[in-house]
Formats: C-alpha cells, structure tokens, sequence
C-alpha cells in the first residue's frame, strides 16, 4: 500500500481587496461629470486605469514566491494595485481642456496630475475582507 | 466589431431612450475626433469613444490576443428614469465589463459609464 503525504495548502476561500478613494469630490474626479450648465470636467480614472495596467497574475505569482503564502501574496497583489493607482493621482497624465487656478494658488494646464491639496490622495484606504460571502 | 457597427447597433438598441439633439437627430455622437456633438441633447445623449482601448498581449499560434473594449457614456439631460432602462439595455445586449453610475446632483448630470468588452484575434 502507497502511502501519501499530503500537504494541506493554506489557501483562504475569498479575499476581497477593498480600495477606497472617500474624499467628497472622488467619484466626479474619476468619472468626470457635466454640469447643468454645460461645462465638462473629463474624467481622470486613475483607478480604472489602474485595472488595466497592473499585471495581477504576475504580481500574485511574485509575491507567491517571495512568501510561500497564498494569503499573504494576495495581500501583496491588492497593495501593489493600490499603489499603482496612487501613482497615477501623482503622475502629470491628464488632460484638461484650461488653465485652472488651484486652491493651493498653482496654475495648471495639461498634462496634470489629480493633486491639489492633497485631499484625494490622503484620502485612500485599503483592507482584505476575508470569508466565504 | 468597429465603431460604425456600435454606433448603429446603440442607436437601434436605444431607439425609444435617445434623446434629441436641436438638429432633430437621435442624440448619439462618436466623440474623440475634432467635431463636436451638433448641440446639447434634449434627452439621453449616447456619446461613444471613437477607438476602443487596446491593450495587446502575445499568444500563441501565430495570433495576438487583443483584449479591446469599447467605452460608452450616457448622459441624461432631463429627469426621465430612461437611463437606468438604457444601461439594462445595454447589459443585456452586451458583454459589459465594467460600469459607474452617477446620480444628478443639484449641480452635474445623471451619467453611466459603461465598457463593453470586444476581444479579437489577429494573425501576425
């Protein structure tokens, strides 16, 4: 008789990365609105965009090596996507159809970046919810 | 599918949702040339991207996979409940990948922005 040894894998049953931007004006800054008045302010998605530039895959695998965890490797992926999307606030990316004077007394044109104050970048959160839900 | 085809295959999908433009046209409009719509909708407005978004990745066989996908934005300038019946429209006709939705404010539009998943392959 053949004996096996298997080994139990540690693997969660789901894992949800949650990535939240709070700041009050987010959603239009990312999905840009039009006005009642007819004046367009374009979208700047730095968090779709994100999703299609970040190789999850590859980073889960990455991590997957470096921790021997399934879990934790998850946990990697999630941050690295987070902060992928986090460089994009930063990065002068973004068009604009004029100049605008920022709050913090900038003049800015195109291509800029999502950062004024500050306020949407510190605004950003992430946690793992695990569970079978 | 190229942007000829959405354009027709949305404009008869959302025939009784469309708004007008002051032209008299159905209000839909491929954006990201230089010409502008021919005013502001009346209605729904239905403003498609003119090329979708690429991103290609190597496969085998001699073929490329291009996982493009197409983006579409409804506006809704007047109070109808209309939007909401387009965006189940449009889940139903298409493979939607993703989508956001914004309810008016006092001070923006009622907006959905919707990406249609459009995959190819291309021989090298």
């Amino acid at each position: 008789m053949v004996k096996k040894n298997w080994v139990k894998l540690d693997i969660p049953e789901k894992q949800v990365g949650v990535h939240t931007w709070s700041a009050e004006h987010a959603a239009i800054a990312h999905e840009g609105a039009m006005s009642t008045t007819g004046k367009e302010i374009p979208a700047r998605p730095w968090a779709g965009n994100a999703l299609d530039e970040y190789d999850f895959a590859a980073r889960y695998a990455e991590a997957f090596k470096e921790t021997g965890s399934f879990r934790d490797a998850f946990v990697a992926m999630s941050e690295g996507y987070g902060e992928l999307a986090q460089e994009n606030i930063s990065d002068r990316i973004w068009d604009w159809p004029r100049a605008t004077v920022r709050k913090n007394g900038e003049v800015v044109t195109q291509p800029r970046d999502i950062v004024d104050t500050g306020t949407l970048r510190d605004s950003y959160s992430h946690e793992v919810l695990e569970g079978s839900q | 599918m190229n942007v000829a085809e959405l354009r027709l295959s949305l404009s008869h999908l959302l025939v009784t949702e469309l708004g007008k433009y002051p032209n008299n046209h159905p209000s839909i409009w491929v954006y990201g040339g230089s010409s502008q719509p021919p005013g502001r909708s009346d209605g729904l407005e239905c403003l498609i991207r003119e090329h979708p978004e690429v991103a290609a990745r190597a496969s085998s066989g001699g073929q490329r996979y291009k996982p493009q996908k197409w983006e579409i934005l409804l506006r809704n300038w007047s109070k109808s409940s209309k939007l909401s019946i387009a965006i189940a429209k449009v889940e139903n006709r298409f493979p939607v990948q993703r989508y956001t939705y914004l309810p008016a404010t006092e001070n923006t539009l009622e907006q959905a922005r919707i990406f249609i998943y459009d995959p190819i392959m291309v021989n090298l």
